[in-house]
């Protein structure tokens, strides 16, 4: 009998894995070893691309699309906040990304002047 | 839970019989997975063990033994792969 795949439970499993693998790319980061931490990113990246995973919420940012290294304030990449976007610099590669925060503002502002 | 098809990446690990006796009892923390290898880190020292004609055992809770040949897949196909 053929064995049937269970897509849900692949799904479940793979997000998993990139939770721990994450995880270990940051603790690897802040050990001072960016090439583990690397390593780490671009294999949670790939299980979530074969099992069609979402890079989970609070790594989303955590890392450079281009070279997929550990970001770290301050240590791998250079933060800039300005103009409606957060500037985030990778200092690996050099190579910018820039997160709009113009919805934010937008809301904030229609909070402090209400309509009269 | 079936070791399997979880990361083996971050566990401690004890290569129970090789092919290279130099390369028996071992025992390490895994630190990177390609198809065909485990690496361990042993105190600071990578080393690199092949999976087919290994046998290996993870410190998980009840222990897992397991043929590296069983694991022979990349570590992203591992999941739908391995059971």
């Amino acid at each position: 009998m053929v064995k049937r795949r269970h897509r849900g439970m692949e799904r479940r499993i793979a997000g998993e894995r990139m939770v721990t693998l994450f995880r270990l790319a940051e603790s690897e980061a802040l050990r001072r070893h960016p090439g583990r931490a690397r390593r780490y990113v671009e294999l949670a990246r790939r299980i979530g691309m074969r099992y069609n995973v979402r890079v989970p919420a609070p790594f989303k940012r955590s890392f450079c699309k281009k070279c997929f290294a550990f970001l770290l304030p301050s240590v791998s990449a250079r933060v800039r906040v300005g103009r409606g976007r957060i500037v985030v610099t990778c200092t690996a590669c050099g190579a910018i990304q820039r997160f709009p925060y113009t919805r934010e503002q937008r809301t904030r502002r229609a909070s402090r002047t209400p309509t009269q | 839970m079936n070791l399997r098809k979880h990361e083996l990446i971050g566990l401690q690990v004890e290569v129970v019989a090789a092919t290279d006796p130099s390369q028996e009892h071992l025992r390490g923390r895994v630190v990177d997975e390609t198809r065909n290898t485990l690496v361990l880190d042993i105190r600071g020292d990578e080393k690199r063990i092949p999976k087919e004609g290994s046998r290996f055992r993870f410190e998980v809770q009840g222990g897992f033994e397991i043929d590296g040949a069983d694991i022979r897949f990349r570590p992203e196909d591992r999941v739908k792969k391995a059971r």
